[in-house]
């Protein structure tokens, strides 16, 4: 289908439009976090980085941070190790009704996290189990599975079954031919869901709310804050986390889009 | 080292319903280069996986030497692969990649390093050891490849469309070097290929398969000078088929009456009914033209460089090909032509198919 010149014209104008919607408010916010007003008033008085100091030094979100951090971690580990083995099962095996079970895996993606959440809380609480953010923990692996495994699958389909194949050929277990010839060959896909699965955990915040009590998480922190009242180190607390996602985001793309295999 | 046998009785593959290879029996003899021609679909790549322990057999057994290895992995078969595509591990170096199978078996590093190092200068790769698979150029890699299967000292090499990778020019300069490492090695090859011209200069000998099933087996000269059926005929190299009256038979050669070719006298296994239709191949550089024989126009000529193609027709429409030595006259098209057909140049087709 030809786009002629207006249409196009149209199209540029409302990508340029989505956009701002998106960032404008994160721009909005970057730019006061420089402010030196305790309140987020206009006019804008320039010139602070006192906000971002106090981040570091006060104390108040380190807790939050640190959890973030550790959970983060965790989840990324698992859910990356859990999606491999399961994008490895569903590339390689020849069962009927794969495109199904595929569909299965990844429709957590198109649930709610609110009802992901809830629900999650509910079933703990029938088996008797505190929140904690060991919940936390599984909860968020659930969600940020179906993107490890979707991205390792494509990789993984990739490789050519024969080099596999080879290795058992020359005397390897199917265990061995995995750790010589399948791991090393998706290895930047690997980093890359780890570092993809990370960002999700660390910003994730509805299922962290829900699963856990008294050990909180920085998403968690900040929301903590702001309804509290209006504190200007949330201006550059997040302006931080959204470089830091930022950055890892496009790392994430970078290795995705970089070949593991000549 | 150790030639063996392959010896498959029975074997057939299943995939779901479709019967990828259906009952089928072959023997090949220890250090044997034998070739599994067909079209692609036809089962031979499912057969050599099956040989080389990478599918399962759904019916029959597989034995190398004296040894029933139907259930046993790859590695206990005492035969080793080359991939079409090699499979060369692209994160290891040359060097880890030839060693690899050594390295299962649980030999050390120095070792591995001195084995490795030796098959290279045999291959005459010895710089390239160091090497990523990446850096190599097609025929380097295949060498390789080699290197890495035959270091395990099998008894049988399988090789799956050993040159399907590579372009044209490398490809007959390797059927050469593979034909050659054949002979010094004196070890069973069983390759697979689609294409007539490679399994011809090759192999010791063919099998042909169609649909699942060995079609013939025989020598490269049986394969192309005694077709047993039309589709063997026609799918090594170029040839007329055309049909006929079986007449008198004396053991070696049918007298066939055809409308196209006039009677020709066609080498046959046995003798058909009297008076019963059969159909004759004959190659197109077998008809000699500028002879007495059947009268036929031709339709086209084309100088070929090393030849003459005529294009001929018969009186009744059917076509047949002609092909002459450069040294003959090229003919006008819309000229009648006489041709010839040598004793035992046809051979009779059975009629199956």
């Amino acid at each position: 289908m030809a786009i002629t010149a207006l249409p196009r014209r149209l199209l540029g104008l409302l990508f340029m439009t989505v956009v701002a919607i998106i960032y404008l408010p994160i721009v909005v916010m970057a730019i006061f976090s420089f402010s030196s007003s305790r309140f987020q008033t206009l006019p804008f008085r320039v010139g602070t980085v006192e906000w971002y100091v106090r981040v570091f030094t006060d104390g108040q979100y380190s807790e939050g941070f640190l959890n973030s951090i550790l959970l983060a971690s965790a989840v990324a580990v698992t859910a990356t190790a859990i999606g491999f083995a399961c994008a490895y099962s569903l590339v390689n095996s020849r069962i009927p009704g794969k495109t199904l079970i595929t569909l299965f895996v990844l429709a957590p993606l198109a649930v709610p996290l609110l009802l992901v959440g809830i629900s999650l809380r509910l079933y703990f609480a029938e088996l008797g189990i505190q929140p904690s953010l060991w919940l936390v923990w599984i909860g968020q692996v659930l969600y940020v599975l179906p993107l490890a495994v979707l991205n390792l699958r494509n990789r993984i389909a990739q490789i050519p079954k024969s080099h596999e194949e080879a290795s058992w050929a020359l005397g390897a277990s199917q265990l061995r031919a995995i750790g010589d010839v399948v791991l090393p060959a998706c290895r930047f896909a690997l980093l890359a869901t780890f570092i993809l699965t990370f960002t999700f955990a660390f910003d994730e915040f509805v299922i962290a709310y829900f699963l856990t009590n008294f050990s909180i998480t920085l998403p968690i922190k900040i929301w903590t804050t702001l309804v509290t009242g209006f504190d200007p180190t949330i201006n550059a607390l997040g302006t931080i986390v959204f470089l830091f996602s930022m950055t890892l985001g496009i790392a994430a793309q970078a290795l995705f889009m970089r070949k593991d295999v000549r | 080292m150790r030639a063996k046998s392959v010896k498959l009785r029975g074997v057939s593959k299943l995939f779901g319903e479709f019967e990828a290879v259906k009952p089928l029996d072959l023997s090949v003899a220890p250090g044997e280069f034998l070739t599994l021609l067909g079209p692609s679909g036809c089962g031979k790549t499912t057969l050599l996986r099956m040989i080389a322990g990478l599918e399962h057999v759904s019916q029959g057994r597989i034995s190398v030497g004296e040894t029933d290895v139907t259930s046993l992995p790859p590695n206990r078969r005492d035969i080793s692969i080359m991939f079409q595509d090699y499979a060369l591990f692209p994160h290891k170096s040359v060097n880890d990649n030839i060693g690899y199978g050594l390295k299962m078996r649980g030999v050390v590093r120095p070792e591995r390093d001195r084995a490795s190092a030796e098959w290279l200068s045999r291959m005459g790769l010895t710089e390239y050891g160091r090497r990523m698979p990446g850096q190599l150029s097609g025929g380097q890699r295949q060498r390789v490849a080699l290197a890495r299967a035959l270091i395990l000292e099998p008894g049988v090499l399988l090789l799956d469309e050993p040159l399907g990778a590579l372009d044209a020019n490398l490809r007959r300069q390797l059927q050469g070097e593979l034909k050659r490492m054949h002979r010094d090695i004196g070890l069973t090859f069983i390759a697979v290929t689609h294409d007539q011209e490679e399994a011809l200069t090759m192999s010791d000998r063919i099998a042909v398969m169609r649909d699942g099933r060995i079609e013939q087996t025989g020598t490269p000269r049986e394969i192309y000078d005694r077709p047993l059926t039309e589709f063997v005929a026609r799918f090594i190299g170029r040839c007329n088929v055309v049909e006929g009256k079986a007449g008198i038979f004396d053991g070696q050669t049918l007298e066939v009456e055809t409308a196209s070719l006039g009677r020709i006298r066609a080498h046959a296994v046995n003798a058909p009914t009297m008076g019963s239709r059969v159909s004759v191949a004959v190659r197109p550089e077998s008809i000699i033209p500028f002879a007495e024989g059947a009268e036929l126009a031709v339709e086209d000529a084309v100088f070929a460089g090393g030849s003459v193609r005529l294009d001929l027709r018969t009186a009744d429409g059917s076509r047949i090909e002609v092909e002459s030595s450069r040294g003959e006259p090229v003919p006008v098209n819309g000229e009648k032509l006489r041709v010839h057909v040598p004793d035992l140049a046809a051979t009779v087709l059975a009629r199956t198919s």
